[in-house]
């Protein structure tokens, strides 16, 4: 069992035994290779289900939705990225700060399992070598492979693994790489316009509309998602490459200023589409153009809610 | 039975009438694809990351065409078929599809767009070696040596492969073969019991009698509020299954005409029994969670005497909170 488990499960036994909240939002074992489930936890005696997850990319602040408009108390184990959400929930004013209990994780980076698929197929069975290795068996053979080697982009490129709001925090602080992490976006900037459309057209190609992006993504909970609207119709219901791009190119849209780059859509997307092209590319536009992160400070108002005279705006004229 | 060395004979002796469809690897994932050439086709996966289910009902498929007063049928564009390598479970799952799209008897639904691609087809399996741990076919009626279903069966052994064909459309297409016959295939019981001997066993209990009937007693159950939580109703699972069959219908206008079409759906959706008035009959999770169980392990066995789950796992390989239907139905089993 590792130190964070441990930690985890001292700090939420302590505050479900003291009655300070009525359950705890948690990760636990996955019954299949490299996925996690997760748990609610209401009795002192489920404490030992939690655990500290090695692809616990789902981001937990999207379940806080759920208790909106309920009267719970809820803990819930945020990981940097995690609470970044919760800021942008607190400035929507989707849930109130004072019916949460943060347990914060100084996250040291997660592992995903789109990027061992891609890396060495589809996996059958996966080990921890419990020295930074994996042992992945696959439909092509077996492979021990880094956990450096497993990281999803949005963990390679985040600089905020400690969390950025919280009522404890367990974990050692984790030294924050060099740079902004955005190189690789950058790269894909390199390549001339028919190369990215090509790129994204071809991921566009597998998608298959199922929503899987929008429903693990805390920050995509409008009460009606614009696809689903059908008076007036928006865009078509099929998977006409035009219609899928329009899906994916709004909802990036939508999260200008919002996305915290969790990775958990691209992780739950059962089709393999790299989603945080798009989404990081957003990230780094909102980044350069207003010197906005997402869920980093809890005072400052997200750009989409906010003018000021001297946003550039050559666009327009 | 008959036995054959190397199976790109039988693969070249099947494409000289018709395409090919079987796994291909595209990116990161397997999907069921045309294939060319016998070297494409990934022999070593089990199961593709989608089931073949898109072969017989696409995703997003045209019913008509509409233009004024006029309704316009799309052009018969099924080209014959082999559906190349298919494991049992999705066999069954093919079944599942034909008893809902083409129903016995007068009164019986009759799809013509699953109807025309299905009888274009050519199924054939293979039995699965070495399932995964992910696996539960042998709880859910299945197993991974059943030929049911499919019209000509591969049996891998050690030294080739037998082929049987449990169906008349088989025999004919194997006519020309250069084939042994084989006699002897006690083997194979042999075989069976080592391939189901690895795969997990949940205690499901009779088709009709086990778990049908305990979900039949806990419509207004605690137990459906106790297994959604972690659920995104992302819909995934359905997408995956190779038996899930909801669509939805929607209208469009390409240029001067108007298409109706259908698409997939799935029960995990908020919008699923969205009325137009607004109200929704199945408002929560924990709602869309009992149909989906119950349509799976109660309702279908209640119209077509059969489970409408295989035992594949894609879903719960493919949930992105790992949510296992199996440990769902075998929690329902056991719920006090």
């Amino acid at each position: 069992m590792s130190n964070l488990t441990e930690a985890i499960r001292e700090q939420a036994r302590k505050i479900l035994a003291d009655k300070k909240i009525d359950l705890v939002i948690g990760y636990a074992e996955g019954d299949n290779p490299m996925r996690t489930q997760l748990v609610f936890i209401d009795k002192v005696e489920d404490i030992d289900k939690l655990v500290w997850p090695s692809f616990g990319l789902i981001n937990l602040a999207n379940y806080l939705l759920r208790y909106k408009n309920t009267p719970h108390k809820i803990g819930i184990v945020a990981k940097g990225c995690d609470s970044r959400s919760i800021v942008a929930l607190l400035k929507e004013n989707q849930i109130d700060r004072d019916r949460l209990y943060i347990i914060g994780v100084n996250c040291p980076g997660m592992l995903s399992r789109q990027v061992a698929r891609e890396k060495v197929g589809e996996i059958i069975t996966a080990e921890d070598k419990g020295d930074g290795n994996w042992k992945l068996t696959t439909v092509e053979g077996t492979k021990e492979i880094s956990c450096f080697d497993l990281m999803p982009s949005n963990c390679v490129a985040c600089r905020h693994h400690a969390p950025v709001i919280s009522d404890v925090i367990v974990g050692d602080p984790v030294t924050e790489p060099e740079g902004d992490g955005y190189d690789d976006i950058r790269e894909f900037e390199q390549k001339s316009p028919a190369e990215r459309h090509e790129c994204l057209k071809q991921e566009m190609a597998n998608c298959i509309r199922c929503y899987a992006c929008r429903q693990a993504c805390p920050t995509c909970n409008c009460d009606e998602c614009f696809v689903d609207v059908t008076q007036p119709k928006w865009v078509d219901k099929g998977v006409e490459p035009t219609d899928v791009a329009i899906w994916q190119l709004i909802r990036t849209y939508h999260q200008a200023g919002r996305c915290v780059d969790c990775g958990a859509c691209e992780e739950a997307c059962p089709a393999g589409v790299k989603l945080l092209w798009l989404t990081r590319k957003m990230n780094l536009v909102v980044r350069e153009r207003f010197g906005f992160e997402a869920g980093v400070d809890p005072e400052a108002l997200p750009p989409l809610a906010t003018y000021k005279k001297e946003d550039p705006q050559e666009f327009i004229l | 039975m008959i036995k054959i060395n190397d199976l790109r004979t039988l693969f070249e002796h099947l494409k000289r009438e018709s395409q090919i469809v079987g796994l291909k690897k595209d990116g990161s994932r397997y999907f069921y694809q045309v294939i060319d050439l016998y070297d494409d086709w990934e022999s070593s996966v089990l199961l593709g990351n989608f089931s073949p289910k898109e072969v017989f009902f696409p995703q997003d498929e045209v019913l008509f065409y509409f233009k004024a007063q006029k309704t316009i049928l799309p052009k018969d564009e099924v080209k014959p078929n082999v559906l190349w390598g298919v494991r049992p479970c999705d066999i069954a799952g093919i079944g599942e599809l034909e008893r809902m799209f083409n129903q016995e008897g007068e009164e019986g639904y009759k799809d013509p767009y699953f109807i025309q691609r299905f009888d274009k087809t050519l199924i054939v399996g293979l039995a699965c070696t070495e399932p995964w741990p992910s696996c539960f076919c042998t709880s859910v009626e299945g197993s991974p040596y059943k030929s049911e279903g499919a019209d000509i069966f591969i049996y891998p052994t050690e030294d080739g492969y037998l082929i049987e064909t449990p169906s008349k459309k088989g025999e004919a297409a194997i006519e020309g073969l250069d084939v042994e016959e084989v006699g002897d295939v006690s083997q194979l019981e042999v075989d069976r019991r080592r391939a189901e001997s690895k795969i997990k066993k949940y205690e499901f209990g009779s088709v009709t009698g086990g778990i049908a009937d305990k979900l039949k007693q806990m419509i207004d159950s605690s137990f459906w509020d106790s297994i959604h939580s972690a659920c995104i109703g992302c819909g995934t699972c359905a997408f995956v299954c190779p038996s899930c069959h909801c669509f939805d219908v929607s209208d469009a206008s390409r240029g001067a005409r108007g298409l109706r079409s259908r698409q997939w759906d799935s029960c995990l959706y908020e919008g699923y029994t969205l009325e137009t008035s607004g109200h929704n009959p199945r408002p929560s999770g924990s709602q869309r969670w009992r149909q989906r169980l119950n349509h799976k392990f109660n309702y279908f066995v209640e119209v077509f005497g059969m489970y409408q789950c295989l035992g594949c796992g894609r879903c719960g390989r493919a949930c992105p909170v790992n949510i296992n239907i199996a440990e769902i139905a075998a929690k329902a089993i056991s719920w006090e």
